[in-house]
């Protein structure tokens, strides 16, 4: 069995250890039979099953489903860009799906299908605008893409601020989405799940279809054409997935930043850069970080709250401050000014 | 004393007497915009509720008087924000002329640094904790936050080997880290608090009076003097710090001060209106298409071109009636993005046809 | 000749506005402002803190912010109509919210301006227009009707306020005697329902209501006795895993102004949305000690408020015996 199997089976493992974490922390030793129980009558007779089917288990079905996500998305993201901050949210994916998803909501009165619809368009359009404002640096100074990232974070914070405007233009529905717009995992959301979970699915399913195509351009775009790959083709199509299913897990629960950024620098040391191997770690490694991260969401204030996006944010964050460091800092890696 | 001539490539100039050189085609465009300037604010006295305008203005400064509620409009309302409004963008676009140098990009933003987003969150806090506290320390811890955001970023960055890109990108991690912060106060405070805050991010010109346009006066005649000071160092960042050094500049003292503008500037906008994304970026990179400039030129029509969207988006704002919420910030957007856009396909069309 | 002089001058002090009856005050910020005696066109910053408690002591507003120009409300509750009863006059607006025009301000000419704390930023700007009254509104600062009883001082309306506070505590005394059990001594809790719980703070009618019967707050905190993060400034919603298992001996629900219906059926929903199979679960809900109360009528800080709760607590004593 040669190493990057046993690492894939190493995540695995770990990823069933959270998932039992995150599902039966807090609960009595004594009550895991029943609750066990529970889950496979899917019926709940006690307070704590209840807990257990109608709150844990959405929660984890759409951590897994935003952490996975995110972190897939952001892998291709940042091989088919060329530079390792590339993410849904550094590029303006999150930012312009919620934009759009509250727009429609406030301005057009659209019902949930319609907002996730509006969410997919605006991840497109988030993502096109940085693109958009990119060109205006052109290429003479930019070997590593990094103009894109500058444009994305200032798109990122022109549409926060629209969405922040457009909230404000309507107080009481303000209340109905702010929380819902810094990532909110929570029972409320699981319908959403429910109706958008194919997109974020069909969009992984295009991804690891593509997985060796993209490896090969990563290697570069012209032995990659010379082996037959279609690189204009592939690498759109691989994009428009990726963008697509953040998109989607936008309209589920709002926002969650910075997994997409995070999870492909902890595998590519493990997995290398090979997608066909590194893609199926993301989305495991994904999950894993979503899970832990709103476990950390629900237990650290209890018996208060916080929201998942925040804490993904705030670690997020200070992880960028390191990776900055250790990318562009680092002695090794000073560009010629 | 003043000659006409060329420059070493071609283009025009005029020279002064003791040496100055001005490109004639810079001092065009930023004659156009100064009289785009004007022009803006005498149509923007007439924008708003009350029936009153540059007629009334003239009648008030040859000596008659109005009556109470046209005298209100323009003289309490209508002027200070006028005013506040071109000064604030001025050093917004200012600021970021400046930092574009020094990061060497295009794309470099008090915002994007994260100078403002220091200020902003010293402002929250403070509005949080104190909200009664006088004007002078809202200023302060303004200007501590910018400050301090600064002072983490050259100490994150570390010698002045380092690019310019760095910098920025650093900038955008302590930004998110800080923003993040922001939204955990939104989320979490009570609902009044919470709208006064998101309604203070939303950026607005309504606290604009004499008192605060006095206050902001020495800084935009600093502003001036910082342009023709440090305008000539622009033109060697541009370059690159290696080069920059080679020619000569003071790398280790010039860098922090101009930072320091820069944050002084933004730092002082933020406190006055709010945060005004991304018109550090759009105003120099329209100037620059009117009329490709460096250095102190350069500065002064990016300057200028700041304060004219400002006072497009207020025209904006106060024109639609109030009906339709349109903070300054988005009307900015409204404003700025397609001029942006705009000026990005007429580049591209200029440099397909000097091909 | 100075019979003339005097009487001039005294026609003159009559009809001199500065003259006009007014006095000195400080407000809750520490503020002086210079304030009418009587308050003819007053202006509020804050409808349902503000407002609502002013015209529960009989006077009118002039204006209103985040109304429209006209006084149509553009967002989905007119707290007026659900508190003080439809047929009102509405105030008038001068800009959405986050958008204060001053000449929209000034055209209504009004002689005092009520705002709160977190105005404070504005009064400068504000008091270019007319004086303006700081008043506290923050839940950690002030208690139940008590920001009507300040506004009452300021208008001069105290008598009005103390006619109407002795009514509410008489209908108080009846409630008591009528209810079979007695409520001293009983816990509470107020749960406010967005796509989270959101526990309600302490200024407004309805806690005043509940805590004069008897009722006393139930303290949700973690088992080692930890309050939440930040004080009582923060309000982190609650845990809904952690909720399920509170037993307080009377649960208040309010919905949310936008989820589908502010009755039963519309709370009931909601919150199964957010704690699915609790009113299978909960104590509250088994043993029927649940009110569902409309927010919009029991939210604000006045008496007004304050006696629609003893209605809804009426109304629930009602069909539960």
């Amino acid at each position: 069995m040669d190493r990057r199997s046993l690492h894939l089976l190493l995540i695995l493992a770990m990823l069933a250890i959270v998932l039992v974490v995150h599902l039966f922390f807090g609960f009595h030793a004594a009550d895991l039979p029943n609750l066990i129980a529970a889950l496979q009558r899917f019926e709940a007779q006690s307070y704590e099953e209840a807990v257990l089917l109608f709150q844990r288990l959405p929660r984890t079905l759409i951590a897994i489903y935003a952490g996975g996500i995110a972190a897939a998305s952001g892998f291709v993201l940042q091989s088919l860009v060329r530079n390792p901050l590339a993410s849904p949210a550094t590029l303006g994916v999150n930012s312009g799906a919620a934009l759009f998803l509250v727009a429609s909501a406030l301005l057009f009165g659209a019902s949930a299908e319609l907002q996730g619809i509006a969410a997919l368009a605006g991840a497109l359009a988030g993502f096109l605008s940085s693109l958009a404002v990119a060109r205006l640096a052109g290429r003479r100074n930019d070997p590593r893409g990094l103009s894109l990232i500058l444009s994305g974070a200032l798109v990122s914070m022109l549409f926060t601020g629209m969405t922040n405007a457009l909230l404000l233009s309507d107080p009481a529905r303000r209340a109905e989405f702010l929380s819902w717009v810094t990532g909110n995992i929570n029972h409320v959301y699981i319908d959403r799940l429910a109706m958008f979970w194919w997109i974020g699915a069909l969009s992984v399913a295009i991804l690891l279809l593509f997985a060796r195509p993209l490896t090969l351009i990563l290697l570069g775009a012209d032995k990659a054409a010379s082996t037959g790959v279609n690189v204009p083709l592939v690498s759109r199509f691989a994009i428009g997935a990726a963008v697509l299913g953040s998109g989607s897990a936008v309209a589920v629960c709002g926002p969650i930043g910075f997994v997409g950024l995070v999870v492909p620098h902890i595998v590519r040391p493990f997995m290398g850069n090979n997608l066909v191997h590194a893609l199926p770690a993301s989305l495991i490694v994904g999950a894993i970080v979503g899970l832990a991260a709103d476990l950390i969401a629900r237990e650290a204030f209890y018996p208060y709250v916080v929201n998942t996006g925040l804490v993904t944010d705030l670690i997020g964050g200070i992880v960028f401050i390191v990776i900055v460091k250790r990318f562009y800092l680092s002695p090794g890696s000073r560009e010629a000014s | 004393m003043i000659r006409g001539g060329r420059a070493i490539d071609g283009k025009r100039v005029l020279r002064l007497a003791g040496g100055l050189q001005m490109r004639t085609g810079n001092l065009l465009a930023g004659a156009c915009l100064v009289a785009a300037a004007l022009a803006l604010a005498a149509l923007a006295t007439g924008l708003g509720l009350t029936d009153t305008g540059l007629a009334d203005l003239f009648r008030t400064l040859a000596g008659e008087s109005l009556p109470g509620a046209e005298n209100y409009a323009l003289w309490t309302v209508r002027l200070p924000r006028i005013l506040l409004g071109f000064m604030v963008g001025w050093a917004v676009a200012l600021a970021g002329a400046m930092l574009q140098s020094v990061a060497r990009n295009p794309l470099a933003d008090p915002g994007l640094f994260g100078f403002s987003q220091g200020s902003m969150t010293m402002i929250m806090l403070l509005l949080v904790f104190l909200p009664a506290a006088p004007k002078s320390l809202v200023v302060l811890a303004a200007l501590a936050g910018g400050l301090t955001v600064a002072g983490l970023l050259l100490w994150l960055v570390g010698s002045e080997r380092s690019s310019g890109l760095s910098i920025v990108l650093m900038g955008i991690a302590i930004e998110t880290v800080l923003s993040s912060f922001g939204s955990l106060l939104i989320l979490y405070l009570p609902t009044e608090t919470s709208i006064a805050l998101s309604e203070w991010l939303a950026g607005s010109l309504f606290q604009a009076n004499w008192t605060v346009i006095a206050a902001f006066a020495p800084l935009f005649v600093l502003s001036l003097a910082a342009i023709f000071v440090l305008g000539p160092a622009m033109a060697t960042y541009d370059l690159g710090s290696e080069m920059a050094m080679a020619l000569g500049e003071p790398v280790g003292r010039s860098r922090p001060l101009i930072l320091l503008t820069a944050v002084v500037l933004s730092s002082a906008a933020v406190t006055a209106v709010g945060p005004l994304v991304f018109l550090g970026v759009l105003a120099p990179h329209i100037a620059g298409f009117l009329s490709p400039a460096v250095a102190r030129a350069r500065l002064f029509l990016s300057a200028l071109m700041g304060g004219i969207l400002v006072l497009l988006a207020d025209a904006l704002t106060r024109g639609l009636g109030g009906s339709l919420p349109m903070p300054l910030g988005l009307s900015l957007t409204m404003v700025g993005v397609p001029l942006f856009i705009i000026a990005l396909r007429l580049q591209a069309l200029r440099k397909l046809q000097s091909h | 000749m100075r019979f003339l002089v005097s009487c001039a001058i005294a026609a003159l002090l009559a009809t001199s506005p500065v003259l006009a009856a007014e006095r000195t005050v400080t407000d809750d910020t520490g503020r002086k402002v210079t304030i009418p005696e009587q308050p003819e066109h007053i202006v509020v910053m804050h409808e349902p803190l503000l407002g609502i408690p002013l015209m529960d002591l009989g006077l009118d507003l002039t204006g209103s912010f985040g109304r429209a120009d006209d006084g149509s409300f553009v967002i989905a509750v007119d707290f007026i109509d659900t508190v003080l009863g439809e047929g009102k006059t509405k105030p008038k607006g001068f800009g959405p919210v986050g958008q204060l025009d001053l000449e929209k301000l000034r055209a209504l000419e009004p002689d005092l301006i009520v705002a709160s704390e977190l105005d404070a930023g504005k009064a400068d700007q504000l008091a270019t227009v007319a004086p303006v009254y700081l008043q506290n509104v923050g839940s950690s600062k002030v208690y139940g009707f008590d920001v009507e009883e300040d506004l009452a001082a300021l208008v001069g309306r105290e008598d009005v306020f103390a006619a109407r506070k002795a009514a509410y505590e008489k209908r108080v005394e009846d409630l008591r005697a009528k209810l079979p059990f007695d409520p001293a001594g009983r816990t509470y809790l107020p749960v406010f329902l967005t796509d989270q719980l959101n526990v309600v703070g302490d200024s407004s009618g309805m806690v005043q209501a509940l805590e004069d019967l008897g009722y006393s707050r139930l303290e949700v905190g973690a088992p080692s006795g930890a309050s939440p993060a930040g004080g009582s400034m923060m309000l982190m919603p609650l845990s809904a895993e952690e909720f399920g298992k509170l037993d307080p001996d009377v649960l208040v629900l309010l919905n949310s102004y936008m989820a589908g219906g502010r009755d039963e059926a519309g709370t009931r929903a909601s919150l199964s949305k957010i704690v699915p199979g609790w009113d299978q679960f909960m104590k509250p809900a088994k043993e029927n000690r649940i009110l569902f109360v409309d927010p919009a009528k029991v939210i604000t800080p006045s008496v007004a408020s304050a006696e629609h709760m003893l209605d809804a607590i009426a109304g629930w004593n009602e069909t539960t015996q």
